[in-house]
């Protein structure tokens, strides 16, 4: 097995976890999908002509309407579990595409309630697709290397945002978001308030992590490997402490892919 | 590089264009590319930065009772979970709600749309068909929704009101 194997079958893994975990919970909370629900078809369909006027308007009801749509979210849920027992196999590309089909087509239903997770899953599964199918290599490093760029790109540009805002820098922003209903905890508010360098410390350390994301190119795989080992912690903290957690799976799904471009991108 | 290598290269190379673009927010080019995106492929990776979400943004509503006006009540109610960390099938749900209910607030700011045009918006229509599928009495004639934002756990102040809608027949 080479590096890029390896590395596909631990994304896909990841990948499949992530998706089968979402598609899951929006089959628990399938009363959004159903009349009065927030994502009730009958209401969304409205925003474009195609699903109202044109000749597919009706397939679209059929398919996205209720409870037809629990159909899409259980393909999702069965090409996850299908992903993760061909994960091991070049076969994993038809899993993955399916699961990406139903990911996109999800995407386009809901409409309203996506976050980044949904897009950095999307990037990783067209990585898992396009790098199993294709056995040329510099199509595989083209593959790769978009993987880690959007990796890269989307630390860099949340740390650049969040240095150049004052409630950041002070940390008014950890504290504020801790105190929200939707993404904090009393617990976490009561040891903010307590220790107001903490929020700080917090604060700067996510800046410093995300502004650090080039050092997974350009410091070596060592230091690529540290890098990914503190983004781990940083989306399960998140996860822990925000309830974010379609991020942990999306973004560490990316990071074995990252790992083999920082390889490759040593030894050249 | 082969072929297929030129061509992934030219397919990813403009997706990550975009992708670079749309960071910008407020750059308009980018607005019919937003618009068309249907299936989210381009993303915004600014999370909770420059502004962060210090304010939970609620949604409440109340009905007319003919004589009289109910209370207000919250639409949905956060139930929190110790399992969220792995398990939250409320996080895209109530994304969506705060996504709409910060659409409908923007439909202040817009000075061409006047509020009498205020349901024919979808995030309002989503809304309201949202609010007024909840149980109320059964003397309720009609329904009103109000968005607003308030500090979560930090409840010395009071919350803000961000919009209040028409009441609508039920």
């Amino acid at each position: 097995m080479t590096s890029l194997d390896a590395a596909l079958t631990l994304s896909a893994l990841v990948a499949a976890a992530g998706c089968s975990i979402s598609s899951l919970e929006a089959l628990a909370g399938r009363e959004q999908y159903a009349v009065g629900g927030v994502f009730d078809w009958r209401v969304l369909r409205h925003r474009s002509r195609v699903t109202v006027h044109g000749p597919a308007a009706a397939l679209f009801d059929r398919a996205f309407g209720y409870p037809g749509v629990l159909g899409l979210f259980t393909v999702q849920a069965a090409a996850s579990v299908a992903l993760a027992a061909l994960a091991f196999r070049q076969e994993r590309w038809l899993p993955a595409l399916v699961v990406l089909a139903a990911h996109l087509v999800a995407n386009m239903r809901h409409r309203f309630g996506l976050d980044g997770s949904d897009q950095m899953i999307s990037i990783v599964l067209v990585g898992i697709v396009v790098g199993s199918v294709v056995d040329d290599a510099s199509a595989q490093n083209v593959t790769i290397a978009f993987v880690t760029a959007q990796l890269v790109l989307s630390y860099v540009v949340a740390g650049v945002a969040k240095i150049i805002s004052p409630e950041w820098r002070s940390g008014r922003a950890v504290l504020g978001i801790s105190e929200t209903r939707s993404y904090g905890s009393e617990r976490t508010v009561r040891l903010l308030r307590r220790h107001h360098t903490l929020a700080v410390a917090m604060a700067w350390a996510t800046m410093g992590f995300e502004v650090a994301a080039p050092l997974l190119l350009l410091g070596g795989p060592k230091a690529a490997l540290v890098f990914l080992a503190l983004g781990a912690c940083f989306h399960l903290s998140v996860a822990v402490t925000m309830g974010l957690n379609s991020f942990v799976f999306a973004f560490m799904a990316a990071y074995p892919l990252a790992y083999v471009a920082a390889e490759r991108l040593a030894s050249l | 590089m082969s072929a297929a290598a030129w061509l992934l290269a030219l397919v990813f190379g403009v997706w990550l264009l975009l992708t670079v673009l749309n960071q910008f927010r407020g750059w308009k080019l980018m607005a019919p590319i937003r618009r068309r995106d249907l299936f989210a492929l381009v993303p915004s990776w600014t999370f909770f930065a420059p502004n962060p979400a210090t304010q939970d943004v609620n949604v409440v509503i109340r009905d007319d009772l003919g004589s009289s006006k109910s209370p207000w009540r919250e639409l949905d109610e956060l139930a929190p979970s110790r399992w969220r960390w792995i398990w939250h099938p409320a996080k895209r749900p109530r994304k969506a709600v705060y996504d709409l209910a910060v659409s409908v607030g923007e439909l202040l700011r817009d000075r061409d749309i006047e509020p009498e045009l205020y349901s024919y918006d979808l995030a309002y229509l989503a809304l309201l068909n949202h609010a007024c599928t909840r149980h109320g009495s059964p003397v309720s004639q009609r329904r009103q929704f109000m968005v607003l934002r308030s500090r979560g756990y930090r409840d010395d102040r009071a919350p803000s009101i961000v919009f209040i809608s028409w009441f609508h027949a039920l």
